[in-house]
């Protein structure tokens, strides 16, 4: 895994939070997943990878988060369809940063959201992966980029 | 074209000529028939006139008698017995022994004898009677009339004519219906052969005609089953082939994979310009395209154009059945198509190579790593197995214990340089470790790994994304971790032990003390030798031994390190070129002491002032306020070191830290004792169990200069 690629998503998120007009995101100090078990906070979006890299990347965080996001951008109303679609949209800002960076050599899939602790998430077992802790207000999320 | 003809289709071809031959028989058969049958029947018709003649002639001679008698003019009658006694005569000869007569037209024509007996019989009766009644006439026709013979012989003639008349008549009839009957006879015969030919014809041309269908239908089976065949192949073919004509057109039929690689369509009669559309771009496009040409013009050697296949490796992202897209690797191979000597087509494979090239690209990567494994692997085998596994468990629980590290939650920015020290001290003992084993490739991993630790610890206002090399670092650093896992276990596998270790007592492991020792030395150009004494080693606690295994390890490299000088610099100062480090256990009243004493240049204090300076640890006024004792004890802080430049073994100010944390956790102490140029000992008291409680009382060092 380089950096670069890593950054590029880490950058995507901070675009994300430019584009809604909120105050930018903190980054924490990045860890290795243990056992790549999968973290997750409450609402998940995950983004698969193919291509000349195999893998996902996908934004975690808690419902407090989305909700605060929600109301920021006007919506009155935060139902669990809101929250998915807030999380997914991330995740599509994420692919789409990427998708520009990467060029060709990146498939990015279109994100798939996952509420509670996902099952389903799938991590290549011949590397660790990255965790990115990300905070923004006092809300902890984070970025897991899973590349082969 | 003639051996195929008579090869594969002889039969046939058999069949059709002995049709024709046949067929021409009949038609020749024909021909003959009719001549035959028109020759008979001139031969019938001229035997009727020879029945008219005799009866003209006799009717011309009573009248030549009477037109002479009444004294009228004989010539008309004279002329007509003439002709009628001559053409008798001549036909008679002709139908005897074959000759000329003159047929019923007045032309002359040629006649056959006639030669069944009958004929004959009817031939030579009529000869005999003709005979005489001829001479007569001769005599008749040579003399004038009124001349004696003249009139002798037309005397003779009237009774002769009278008498055989109808005797000659009744024998030309015999000779006519006898000469009517051969013609039937003959006619009969040659329609029974005609008619036998033509059912032979018929039945020849049943014959072709089964064969043919036979032949057909068994022809179209095996057609049949080898389009079969062909389509089997075509759809079990793991490469996609196809043909291309000269204007670059797709053939009709193609193979299954060619579906499977670009997608379920129709491509026969595709253009290959539209089925490279989505892959090739134009340029490209252009270059295969003149490859083609190349290919199709058979002027140009086919081998002699290979290389310049366009398309040998082409990477393309093809949609899948799902709507996503796949990176595929394909490689085109154009090969022509000859037939009689003319290039009909060019033969198109297409085969998927990406499990090909990502393979390639495994083995590109694994070569890459070879080169650092088989350096790895030399060093592995002088290693000794348990020691190697220990440190690799070992290793893998330090770099969980850093990437835990690294997960503790920040919150002040000293956070931040706490991460980073206590990260250096790890990783520190890692590299002193793989160094005392002498596993390069892990010592410098480890050492790059600190130099970035280095370069955060001087960065201004450090932030968490600063610390993504180092995690992916960390990340390389396990994986380094697994790989010479590997190669041990693989090693080790077949190796059975040569040698056992036999450790009746527990002691330090000297063999890594004067590896560590020698290897250092070799590299920075100095001489040395360790004496370790450890006599006491069995004494200290079990969950001890290794923390004092690693500070002595520690406090030798810094002995070699910093202490002993290069040899030129010994012996100029009265010293032997060797430096000697002793490595003592002593026995005392708290406890036991460890001393590692080496007869070097000691800590230069000024030197020690400065380095704290410059790095910034302390003011020069704090520095100026200092006691001796307490200067020495700045090497225990992190971060501090002597030395100008980091290399692997040491200068970065790492290492007697972890010392410093690790003998104060079991509430042990330090002594530095320094004599600058002659000597110096660093030693640290084990406190007795016993004693432990009490002595935990007091955590200060002593610092004894």
């Amino acid at each position: 895994m380089e950096k670069e690629s890593i950054e590029v998503f880490i950058n995507s998120l901070s675009n994300f939070y430019r584009q809604i007009g909120a105050a930018e995101v903190s980054v924490g100090v990045p860890y290795l997943l243990d056992a790549n078990q999968p973290v997750a906070s409450d609402f998940t979006g995950i983004i698969g990878i193919s291509g000349k890299r195999r893998g996902c990347v996908y934004f975690t965080c808690p419902k407090a988060m989305l909700s605060y996001l929600l109301m920021s951008v006007g919506e009155s109303e935060v139902t669990t369809e809101h929250l998915c679609d807030m999380v997914g949209e991330i995740a599509n800002t994420i692919a789409g940063n990427a998708r520009k960076e990467f060029g060709s050599e990146f498939m990015i899939s279109v994100p798939v959201v996952v509420q509670g602790v996902p099952e389903n998430i799938h991590l290549p077992d011949n590397t660790r992966c990255v965790v990115i802790p990300t905070k923004w207000k006092s809300y902890q999320s984070a970025i897991v980029v899973a590349l082969e | 074209m003639f051996a195929g003809l008579f090869g594969k289709y002889r039969a046939v071809v058999i069949s059709v000529a002995m049709f024709i031959i046949l067929d021409a028989g009949v038609l020749v058969l024909n021909f003959y028939i009719s001549s035959q049958l028109a020759e008979d029947a001139t031969n019938v018709n001229l035997a009727g006139r020879q029945r008219m003649l005799s009866q003209k002639t006799a009717k011309s001679l009573f009248e030549y008698q009477r037109q002479l008698e009444i004294g009228a003019s004989t010539e008309a009658v004279y002329r007509e017995l003439n002709n009628a006694v001559n053409l008798f005569e001549k036909t008679l000869n002709a139908f005897d022994k074959g000759g000329e007569t003159t047929s019923a037209s007045g032309q002359s024509m040629h006649l056959n004898s006639a030669d069944t007996a009958a004929a004959r019989k009817a031939i030579g009766d009529s000869q005999q009677i003709w005979g005489s009644i001829h001479i007569e006439f001769e005599r008749l026709f040579s003399s004038e009339p009124g001349v004696v013979t003249h009139d002798q012989a037309l005397k003779a003639l009237i009774p002769m004519v009278a008498q055989n008349n109808n005797k000659l008549l009744k024998l030309m009839n015999d000779l006519t219906n006898e000469l009517e009957r051969i013609a039937r006879d003959k006619s009969n015969t040659l329609r029974m052969i005609q008619a036998a030919a033509i059912t032979l014809a018929i039945l020849n041309f049943f014959l072709i005609l089964f064969h043919f269908l036979g032949q057909l239908r068994r022809s179209d089976a095996v057609a049949e089953e080898a389009r079969q065949e062909t389509q089997e192949i075509l759809k079990t073919v793991r490469e996609g082939l196809f043909l291309l004509d000269e204007k670059m057109v797709i053939g009709t039929q193609y193979s299954g994979s060619v579906k499977d690689i670009f997608g379920d369509k129709d491509y026969s009669g595709m253009s290959f310009r539209e089925l490279l559309k989505s892959v090739v771009v134009e340029s490209d496009m252009k270059t295969v395209e003149e490859y083609i040409k190349l290919l199709l013009n058979s002027q140009v050697k086919e081998n002699l154009i290979g290389s310049l296949n366009p398309l040998s490796d082409l990477e393309v992202s093809l949609p899948t059945a799902s709507g996503g897209y796949e990176v595929k690797h394909l490689s085109f191979r154009f090969n022509r198509a000859i037939e009689n000597g003319e290039i009909r087509h060019i033969l198109v494979t297409v085969l998927d190579i990406t499990e090909l090239v990502s393979l390639r690209q495994d083995l590109e990567k694994a070569n890459q790593n070879t080169g650092l494994q088989i350096g790895a692997l030399k060093e592995l085998l002088h290693v000794d197995r348990d020691s190697m596994e220990a440190f690799l468990k070992e290793a893998d629980a330090s770099l969980v214990a850093v990437n835990d590290i690294l997960k503790e939650r920040v919150t002040s920015s000293y956070d931040y340089l706490d991460k980073i020290n206590s990260t250096y001290r790890i990783i520190h003992r890692i590299k002193g470790d793989a160094s005392a084993l002498n596993v390069p490739n892990i010592v410098s991993a480890a050492h790059d790994f600190e130099e970035q630790l280095s370069r955060l610890r001087e960065k201004d206002q450090l932030q968490g994304g600063d610390f993504l090399p180092l995690t992916l670092a960390l990340n390389d650093l396990f994986r380094l971790l697994t790989d010479t896992r590997d190669i041990l276990s693989v090693f080790h596998r077949s190796q059975t032990p040569v040698v056992q270790q036999l450790r009746s007592e527990p002691s330090l492991d000297h063999a890594m003390i004067n590896r560590l020792a020698s290897r250092i030395a070799e590299d920075q150009g100095k001489e040395v030798s360790v004496v370790v004494d450890d006599k006491l080693f069995p004494s200290i606690a079990l969950e001890h031994r290794k923390m004092v295994q690693d500070a002595v390890l520690q406090l030798v490299r810094n002995a070699v390190v910093h202490g002993i000088e290069i040899p030129a610099v010994r012996v100029s100062g009265g010293k032997s070129a060797a430096g000697a480090v002793t490595v003592a256990l002593k026995a005392e009243e708290s406890g036991i002491r460890v001393c590692v004493h080496d007869d070097g240049q000691g800590i230069d204090l000024d030197r020690v002032r400065e380095r704290a300076l410059e790095r910034g640890m302390y003011s020069a006024e704090q520095l100026e306020a200092m006691q001796p004792n307490r200067i020495v004890s700045l090497i225990f802080e992190p971060g501090f070191s002597t030395l100008d430049t980091a290399d692997e073994h040491g200068g970065r100010g790492v290492g007697m830290d972890i010392v410093k944390a690790n003998i104060q956790q079991i509430r042990g102490r330090i002594r530095v004792s320094n004599r600058p140029g002659r000597h110096c000992e660093i030693s640290f008291l084990l406190p007795h169990p016993a004693r432990e409680h009490s002595e935990s009382m007091t955590t200060h060092k002593e610092e004894a200069v």
